[in-house]
């Protein structure tokens, strides 16, 4: 297939290039750096159960275990079935996409992207409305139930949040029966926003007062999201930290808790898709933060008082403790470095990341 | 192998803790352990009316339980077309026996009467239900 062909078929997300170009082990774990790298696009870091014996082979199907590509063996679990996230690589919220017959579906409060052939027409009623030809339509929806009523013939059909507009056709059978291609679509585990969570063990960052966490993120919450948090609660906690999402309906977050108080950083961000970078230093204590690439606009503030280290807590990913703030959304990477990071580090590694969230 | 089954299951802030017990005692290991932690109420507000969990479970404990089918009518403003199917009584009492719960007659059959297990993700299952994730107080 010609390049011409590939870009003419709409399938130019094929040049994006998918591999670890960068040996993100190596850059930034050579040198015995405490820390953990989850990588849901690599199945051979996944299981099905927490005791990691069932593995996990297929999308849509829960993790128990996501083990640490850094080598230190923070390897993430959760024993209650009910509480772990999906595999996924769903982007096209609609079933039997083919030939497409009258359904409805759960949209979140965002812009969508409807495209679809055929000579039929799709009328919207619920959390959006209006009659639609063939062809593609951006639909401004809320949260709700979305009924999407065909008439005559409907093909090739796809709805999808607009935040996903780069990527192709997602044909869709059944929700477990989709298009997967890794070439075409990025991994990531679905948090449910109700219940779902990982946890490590306890990771000693004892020997460090210094902190970077990567996370490739998509979320529309309009509440408090947590990421990924050190110790059952920043609050309680001195020397941990605390990585969120709509901190207070509004703020992307980044906490530190030094041997009293808190040095924060945070800004408020339109953009449901996000590639966090978050850095501290307990010696200050300072903290700080980017957003896909760029510092600009953040504001920090800090009561803390220096601490010699961060603590030996367990690192929880998607809730407090695994018991409240739950994150409802996406999680594509995360990375936890307990060092200061270069910036060549940390723009190799926001470019990992974009790579892993196939971002344009 | 295990092999597992979508469920959500919302029960009444009353039967918490029996179901938590039950759902702990039917699952192998601790896959059951930590359930239904998560409070609703018609406002979002506290206190909590029920509680949830969604997600996977095992297909053998799912075939225990009631279940509530919902299928979306494809006329648009039409109600959709619900089905239920009962729960197994008396294995469920047998679970809870060889566990070690006491109950009183009709306990089991009572809480199949109260809790709702759906197909349903959380999020329908919740607006289905009119119920809301109860908020804690933020950071």
């Amino acid at each position: 297939m010609s390049a011409h062909s590939i870009t003419s078929r709409g399938l130019a997300g094929r040049k994006i290039p998918q591999g670890t170009l960068t040996p993100i082990g190596a850059l930034l774990f050579a040198a015995s750096e405490p820390g953990a790298w989850y990588d849901p696009s690599d199945l051979s870091t996944l299981f099905q159960d927490s005791a990691g014996t069932t593995p996990v082979t297929a999308v849509e199907q829960p993790v128990g275990r996501m083990l640490d590509k850094s080598g230190r063996g923070n390897h993430a679990t959760q024993a209650t079935t009910t509480k772990r996230p999906v595999l996924s690589r769903r982007v096209n919220l609609l079933l039997a996409t083919a030939t497409l017959a009258t359904q409805s579906i759960t949209t979140l409060a965002a812009s969508h992207r409807l495209t679809f052939s055929g000579a039929g027409s799709i009328t919207l009623s619920g959390t959006a409305s209006g009659v639609f030809g063939a062809g593609t339509h951006t639909i401004a929806c809320t949260a709700g139930t979305l009924t999407l009523t065909v008439a005559g013939a409907v093909n090739d059909a796809d709805f999808r949040l607009a935040t996903d507009a780069h990527l192709p056709y997602q044909r869709v059978n059944t929700a477990t029966d989709y298009d997967a291609d890794p070439a075409k679509f990025p991994a990531y585990l679905r948090f449910d926003g109700v219940d779902d969570a990982l946890q490590t063990g306890n990771i000693d960052f004892t020997s460090t007062d210094k902190m970077t966490v990567w996370a490739g993120v998509e979320s529309t919450q309009t509440t408090f999201g947590l990421i990924a948090e050190i110790s059952a609660s920043i609050s309680t906690n001195p020397s941990s930290f605390l990585l969120a999402i709509r901190d207070s309906g509004a703020f992307d977050s980044f906490y530190a808790s030094g041997a009293t108080g808190q040095a924060n950083t945070k800004k408020a961000f339109s953009v449901t898709t996000r590639r966090l970078t978050a850095s501290a230093d307990l010696s200050g204590p300072t903290t700080s933060m980017r957003l896909g690439g760029s510092s600009g606009g953040f504001a920090s503030t800090s009561s803390a008082t220096p601490a010699p280290g961060f603590g030996n807590y367990p690192l929880y990913i998607g809730a407090r403790a695994g018991t409240s703030l739950y994150l409802n959304g996406r999680l594509y990477s995360l990375i936890v470095r307990g060092a200061q990071s270069s910036l060549s580090q940390i723009e190799v590694t926001e470019l990992y990341i974009k790579q892993k969230m196939r971002l344009p | 192998m295990s092999t597992y089954t979508r469920r959500t299951i919302i029960v009444p802030a009353a039967f918490q803790q029996l179901a938590q017990a039950l759902c702990a005692a039917a699952a192998e290991g601790d896959a059951g352990k930590g359930m239904l932690t998560t409070g609703l109420s018609a406002t979002g507000a506290l206190p909590t009316t029920h509680y949830i969990s969604s997600g996977y479970i095992f297909d053998d404990f799912a075939a225990l339980l009631p279940l509530t089918t919902v299928e979306p009518s494809t006329e648009d403003g039409e109600p959709g077309t619900v089905t239920e199917r009962p729960g197994n009584v008396p294995v469920v009492e047998g679970l809870a026996a060889q566990a070690g719960i006491t109950l009183p007659p009709g306990a089991i059959a009572a809480l199949f009467d109260a809790i709702d297990v759906m197909e349903l993700g959380p999020w329908e299952a919740m607006e289905w239900l009119g119920l809301r994730i109860a908020q804690e107080a933020e950071e």
